[in-house]
């Protein structure tokens, strides 16, 4: 349920104007932007794509087992405070290529547990109790 | 940057709008007055030697093996939660689920099974928290896990296994194929493996011992991989990790090799020392050549220690 309101939250923040880094020591649950890298800066396309995901999972999640949840949330929180600790290394360097692949890197783990999980969850079936 | 991400991205994208509009499995009748009771299953079914074999389970365990026969045997136990045992063929395709009864495939609903297919057959399997366990199929294997283990052998061909927050425990027989591995938190562990790799992790650990690499990329947010690996000439090799701890012990090496860190440490037991990349920065880098230097090595963290040995 946290989760989904996590996820829920997130997508609503991807249409909020863009961050600075100054803002990257943000509450941990939350979504930071890169100086480089905001969601909006990745093209319609990513946002759309990561939009339906956010939204999928945030349908799906209560389906999972509940320690798997937790491991998923914490595992968000924890590629969030990578892109945090990511725009922090580019505001000291922003010309910086790896800093730049590691971001669009990490954007993509991201995407790619969100897929997964979605994937996952939606071939569970819906929980209704007897 | 962003063309080469829109283009890294498409695959994942493909995939968000193929199950975007997934229904929800959940068209079952109303079972709730029924009980089922705890039964013991002993069924079998003609199967394509090469055919395709389709396995879902929720909690318990799943047990599968390759053999010499035709046909698909299942036994096993289901508990009072298991509604039923779909088991069916058609054409080269054959499904066994377990369908629990409502609510039930968040606790109970258990079904312990133990499967035998075709051993050429290409295997998908998946499990909520169902421990997962294949053996002696050579044919392509797609296994995956939310919370359950995932175990067994593979032969060379394509293999992927994915879990959330499962160990991922998986041996070769030293045959080249194609390996990918995700998970979110759970270990991944592979032995035997040759030919290519794709892992990733968010916070889980890879540690993978290969031989004959011609193509590995791996990457971590904050888990550790340990890479120990003979290569093949020509090799390419990509490691990343944002936090984690990145440590390559290489036979066989002929490769150039490209190593940087924002702020973590470098360090080679057989080539020189990492340098600094500027007099005040944080950031150090390392590249060498190992022997003709026909392959490329490319490794890259953020604060996470790079650990590399060549020989």
């Amino acid at each position: 349920m946290a989760l989904g309101a996590l996820l829920a939250f997130g997508v609503l923040r991807m249409n909020a104007p863009s961050q600075t880094v100054a803002d990257a020591a943000a509450p941990e649950l939350r979504y930071s932007e890169a100086n480089f890298g905001t969601y909006q800066a990745l093209g319609p396309e990513y946002e759309t794509a990561r939009a339906q995901l956010a939204i999928g999972l945030a349908e799906r999640i209560d389906r999972l087992p509940p320690d798997a949840q937790l491991k998923i949330e914490r595992n968000l929180a924890e590629i969030r405070r990578a892109l945090r600790e990511i725009n922090v290394a580019m505001a000291l360097e922003p010309d910086n290529t790896m800093l730049q692949q590691l971001l669009l890197s990490t954007y993509q783990s991201e995407l790619t547990l969100l897929a997964n999980v979605n994937k996952m969850a939606g071939s569970i079936p819906a929980r209704t109790e007897s | 940057m962003k063309r080469a991400f829109a283009t890294l991205l498409a695959c994942t994208l493909v995939a968000a709008t193929a199950f975007a509009h997934e229904d929800d499995d959940d068209d079952r009748d109303d079972d709730r007055d029924r009980n089922y009771g705890e039964r013991s299953i002993d069924r079998r079914l003609a199967a394509d030697a090469n055919g395709e074999v389709e396995v879902s389970n929720v909690a318990g365990s799943v047990s599968i093996e390759g053999w010499n026969y035709n046909e698909v045997h299942v036994t096993g136990n289901l508990d009072s939660g298991v509604k039923e045992l779909v088991f069916e063929s058609s054409g080269k395709r054959t499904i066994v689920k377990v369908v629990t009864r409502k609510g039930y495939h968040r606790g109970g609903g258990d079904a312990d099974l133990r499967i035998r297919v075709p051993k050429n057959s290409r295997l998908h399997a998946n499990t909520v928290s169902a421990d997962l366990t294949a053996k002696g199929v050579t044919g392509p294997l797609d296994l995956q896990s939310v919370s359950g283990s995932v175990s067994g052998d593979f032969s060379g061909g394509e293999t992927e296994a994915k879990s959330v927050s499962g160990d991922i425990t998986l041996r070769g027989d030293g045959k080249p194929g194609r390996l990918i591995l995700t998970t979110v938190s759970g270990t991944a562990q592979v032995t035997r493996a040759a030919g290519e790799v794709n892992a990733s992790t968010v916070s889980g650990e890879l540690q993978l011992q290969m031989s004959k690499v011609t193509r590995a990329r791996m990457n971590t947010t904050s888990g550790d991989l340990n890479f120990n690996a003979s290569l093949m000439p020509g090799v390419k090799i990509e490691a990343e990790t944002i936090s984690g701890q990145l440590t390559f012990d290489l036979k066989d090496t002929d490769a150039e090799i490209d190593i940087e860190s924002f702020s973590g440490d470098i360090d080679s037991c057989t080539g020189p020392e990492a340098k600094r990349t500027q007099k005040y920065g944080p950031g150090t880098e390392l590249q060498f050549t190992a022997g003709k230097g026909t392959g490329r090595i490319e490794l890259q963290s953020l604060s996470g220690e790079i650990n590399i040995c060549t020989r």
